[in-house]
């Protein structure tokens, strides 16, 4: 009996993920200075990073998404303390 | 006596999880209804509602005996989207146009239902019509739109202008920075009417305070549609049919702060207030 072939069964290419973290740069403008400067954290000094998520495709690192670094580590912070027992 | 329009923020870092449990007043904000001295009115009204949780949804209420009920009272819901790629997961959950009593001296109380670890913020407006020892610099949607559309010659601008804020590492309020840190572009002597902002990532809120607030904190909730945050005090004042659009003086822009609180620590912000020259001095 042919059964049909669902789309988990039918194949295709598979590519490899990577999370990565990095600086993202941010700039802003100083009007008075007259120079584009790096932004940083009011408490830490630290400029802003983000985690990104690359697909590598053909040899070529596709990034699918960023998400907020400040954000991610909140989670690993509260995570790592649940798994700890508080 | 003058109206105030002023925020209450309340945070709890690691939640127990699994029932509610009290948030606290974040700092110079009180969960005390300020004393009107009239008890027979209210003393104001809680005009919008914002929340947000670093990692999972969660919900929220705002009780007290006067304030829906010493139970449960105004009880919400806040989802929360995993596969928004951004730091925090902040949503507006009151009704655009329904503003709800609070009564002299009332102590409200926050609490929220969330997962063990998390942590969680939640703010609200609060709209005081008759406010003892303190007044802001308020405007009505009419005279700002006319000011904007009609211009003076020469010198009626719109600007924008950018501040870069960082909201604290703990879920309370972040460093305040002065509004011309590092965008100082205002005209002097001249009155703007802030009409909106917009930011490059979201932050449950946003304050500004200064001698034209009062010294009081005017919320701005840092949603990340920012077809609700571009004309914020625009549409505030519309729905409500009265003066909400902050006046802001140039002279004060030095004595004029803006920090931000939220639950995930999302780092350095840039903010940019829309800011509309008025031709003529506000007089109230």
């Amino acid at each position: 009996m042919a059964t049909e072939e669902t789309p988990a069964q039918s194949g295709g290419d598979s590519f490899p993920l990577t999370f990565k973290k990095q600086l993202t740069g941010d700039v802003h403008w100083n009007v008075a200075n007259g120079r584009w400067e790096t932004i940083t954290h009011a408490e830490t000094g630290e400029p802003n990073s983000e985690y990104v998520l690359l697909a590598t495709i053909d040899g070529v690192d596709v990034p699918l998404a960023t998400y907020n670094a400040g954000g991610i580590e909140t989670i690993i912070k509260s995570q790592k303390s649940l798994q700890q027992g508080g | 006596m003058a109206a105030l329009m002023t925020c209450v923020n309340t945070f709890k870092q690691s939640l127990t999880g699994g029932s509610f449990e009290a948030l606290a007043a974040a700092t110079k904000d009180s969960l005390q209804v300020v004393a009107t001295g009239d008890p027979g009115t209210p003393a104001g009204w809680i005009e919008e509602v914002w929340a947000s949780n670093s990692a999972h949804k969660m919900e929220w209420e705002i009780f007290s005996q006067r304030f829906g009920d010493n139970q449960n009272g105004w009880r919400g819901q806040l989802m929360f989207n995993p596969t928004v790629t951004t730091s925090n997961k902040m949503q507006l959950t009151a009704p655009r146009t329904v503003d709800i009593p609070v009564w002299s001296s009332d102590t409200l109380n926050v609490s929220v239902n969330g997962t063990a670890s998390d942590n969680a913020n939640l703010g609200y407006q609060i709209y005081y019509q008759n406010f003892l020892g303190s007044e802001q610099r308020l405007a009505p949607y009419s005279l700002v739109e006319s000011a904007v559309k009609n211009g003076i010659s020469g010198n009626s601008r719109v600007l924008g202008i950018e501040v870069t804020v960082t909201p604290g590492t703990t879920g309370n309020y972040g460093t305040a920075v002065a509004l011309n840190a590092n965008d100082d572009r205002l005209q002097a002597d001249y009155d703007y009417a802030l009409i909106g902002y917009t930011c490059d990532q979201p932050v449950m809120c946003f304050g500004i305070s200064g001698p034209d607030t009062g010294q009081y904190r005017i919320p701005m909730p840092g949603f990340w549609d920012a077809r609700h945050t571009s004309d914020w005090f625009l549409q505030q004042s519309r729905w409500r049919g009265g003066a909400r659009v902050p006046i802001i003086n140039a002279n004060n822009k030095a004595g004029t702060f803006l920090d931000g609180i939220d639950p995930g620590n999302p780092g350095a912000t840039k903010l940019s207030l829309y800011l509309a020259q008025l031709p003529t001095k506000f007089t109230g």
